[in-house]
């Protein structure tokens, strides 16, 4: 009678080769999904796209997010547009890079950079959502008991 | 009676079927890079030490004025921490290397010149304009893109000479060696992934390059993962003297598990970006695979925990150990932030800074020091010197000291993640967020404390390496060089 194989039996080469071809089927379909998802709605172009630019140059991921992506010692900059609209938002960027509150550091950039970041963080803003928050004040009863059912899957209110 | 000079190293059974004689270069390689890693690992954690201080308002306001602030202290301390963890594995592979290749030819000899100057090149390059603030603002990824030519050549001059010598076999190899072999050509794919944005179609769409970003910085974890579990197979089996696990269907099930993980999980941290909802279920399910994992990570754990045989201490079993531990406990946060409503809150805060590092500290590099200890421990042999000193009961202490400030500061980093998380989620949109008094005065100095306890702590450990991995040795001749 054949002996059923141990499980610490030697792997057959061809069962190692067919793992990996599986493994790197699945890689490969979630490569496809992900470059061939739905463009963002906003395309970075002009002013916005030196300020995506500055960004880079000057490392603030290094202590800011968009969407979750950079450090945890300065506020996430997705949505701030939002909070203080264009012109507020262009006088606070003046303000926190030309004097560094608190453990941020000064950076000297001129008045037209501090434009471009300006409009690249509004571009950003139009691009969703980047934190999940309670949608409006009378939702605070719910949101202060942590209903689970209302905190959001997928899409942030 | 055998001497004690060509003994295996404390701890150590060599198991090779057929033990090749030592290739004075391929010997040469595994110092050499367990050299470089220790010098990633001292430049990292020196990152990590400034990064620490400047959380604390009142440093911070110190280092500034001197020009040092986060910008750079922090890629400076992620940078060489990837750096230490590729150059570790890469010291264990060319270990292994030294068991199954003969001696190195020629052509071999030229690519592994070629790839230690150019990873000299580009880690030299990297700290000196990091500083400068020449940066591409990047995460993991700060450097200037001048500094990837060389780290690309030397990968491809170490993947040439890897296949060069496992190719013909690779299929019949243990599940150490496809692990290796596997991380190896994902990093390529990975670090050319990483570049993408320089294509302006892709930088222009910052939806579409942050998801790249996070696929690509997902594919790199993962590749250096399998260098890690890699090691950790591979010396495990040199320590138990049983190379039985390596072929196993067990092994290479948690490695189909674990791959499928590390290749496309990543994208629970892309839940709230706008995309298709697909990869976000996609990633979901596979994130929930890795209870699989947990379990037999849970039943290892479970088995230390009652194995009571009195042993001497040696330090490779104990950072295996405290790995172990730490595994445990970081499949289980990582189980927890896959879980979208649960994501939702903690996404973007410290919890998974916690997290992030918990695994890097806590199973990485628990699991490379180990491993590099039997580099060590084998070379102080083989210079005729006895490799008590990584045994002893100050290492123990130390070892348990690290594991102690690790565990608070990643604790620490959890606890204050969750606050800021339900706080926040308790902002309605649109009013800034500030966070609880309580927690601002007091989340700077517990960091700093606990990250100084985990530096001095290193420092301690890898102090003790220095003279054995830097000496003039007497018999150094023996060892050559490539």
């Amino acid at each position: 009678m054949r002996q059923a194989p141990s499980i610490n039996a030697g792997m057959p080469p061809v069962w190692k080769m067919s793992l990996m071809a599986v493994l790197v089927l699945c890689f490969a379909v979630q490569t496809v999904l992900v470059y061939t998802d739905r463009p963002s709605a906003v395309r970075l172009e002009g002013e916005a796209l030196r300020g995506a630019s500055l960004y880079q140059q000057h490392n603030c991921q290094s202590c800011h997010q968009i969407y979750g992506f950079g450090g945890f010692l300065g506020p996430d900059l997705t949505n701030v547009a939002k909070m203080y609209g264009p012109r507020g938002l262009r006088s606070r960027l003046d303000y926190a890079l030309g004097s560094g509150p608190g453990q941020m550091p000064i950076i000297d950039v001129p008045p037209e950079d501090i434009d471009a970041l300006t409009a690249w963080l509004v571009a950003m803003d139009e691009t969703g959502t980047g934190q999940a928050r309670i949608e409006r004040p009378d939702n605070l009863r719910i949101a202060q008991k942590l209903d689970w059912s209302r905190v959001p899957w997928w899409e942030y209110p | 009676m055998s001497s004690p000079a060509l003994a295996p190293p404390f701890g150590l059974h060599d198991t090779r079927p057929n033990a090749l004689p030592p290739c004075p270069a391929r010997k040469y390689a595994t110092l050499t890079f367990t050299r470089g890693a220790v010098v990633a690992l001292g430049i990292g954690l020196f990152g990590g030490l400034l990064s620490v201080a400047y959380t604390v308002p009142a440093i911070a306001a110190l280092l500034e004025p001197l020009g040092i602030d986060l910008r750079w202290t922090r890629p400076l301390h992620t940078i060489f921490g990837v750096a230490f963890v590729f150059l570790g594995g890469q010291a264990l592979v060319h270990r292994y290397l030294q068991d199954v290749a003969g001696p190195i030819t020629e052509p071999e000899r030229w690519r592994l010149r070629i790839q230690v100057i150019c990873w000299a090149v580009a880690g030299s390059g990297i700290a000196l304009t990091l500083p400068l603030g020449i940066t591409t603002g990047r995460e993991y990824m700060s450097f200037h893109p001048i500094w990837s030519i060389p780290i690309l050549v030397g990968w491809l001059c170490f993947v040439w000479n890897f296949f060069g010598v496992v190719g013909r076999d690779f299929w019949r190899s243990p599940v150490f060696v496809t692990m290796w072999g596997v991380g190896a050509l994902f990093f390529l794919y990975t670090f050319v992934e990483q570049h993408l944005w320089l294509i302006p179609e892709v930088f222009q769409d910052p939806i579409v390059d942050r998801r790249i970003q996070w696929k690509a910085t997902g594919t790199l974890v993962g590749s250096f993962n399998l260098f890690v579990y890699g090691a950790l197979v591979y010396v495990g089996e040199r320590l138990s003297g049983d190379n039985s696990y390596s072929r196993s269907r067990v092994a290479y099930a948690l490695l189909g598990v674990g791959l499928l993980n590390s290749f496309t999980n990543y994208a629970h941290h892309t839940y709230h970006l706008p995309q298709s909802h697909l990869v976000k279920w996609v990633a979901f399910t596979v994130s929930m695979l890795e209870i699989i994992i947990l379990f037999r990570a849970i039943t290892d754990v479970w088995k230390l925990a009652l194995d009571t045989t009195d042993r001497p201490f040696c330090q490779v079993r104990a950072f295996f150990g405290a790995a172990k531990w730490w595994s445990m406990a970081m499949l289980f946060t990582s189980l927890l932030i896959s879980i979208p409503p649960l994501n939702t809150i903690v996404h973007g805060t410290y919890a998974i800074a916690g997290h992030a590092m918990g695994t890097m500290i806590g199973i990485d590099t628990m699991v490379l020091m180990g491993a590099l200890t039997t580099i060590i421990a084998e070379n102080i042999r083989s210079t005729g010197d006895r490799p008590t000193p990584l045994h002893t009961g100050g290492v123990r202490r130390t070892v348990f000291a690290l594991n102690i400030a690790a565990f608070g500061m990643v604790a620490w980093l959890h606890v204050v993640g969750v606050v800021d998380g339900v706080s926040r989620y308790l902002t309605p949109q649109g009013a800034i967020y500030v966070r609880p008094e309580w927690l601002s005065a007091s989340s700077g100095p517990i960091f700093a404390v606990t990250g100084t306890v985990t530096f001095v702590c290193f420092a301690l450990l890898v102090g003790r390496w220095l003279p054995m991995l830097f000496a003039r040795h007497p018999r150094r001749a023996q060892v050559g060089g490539p």
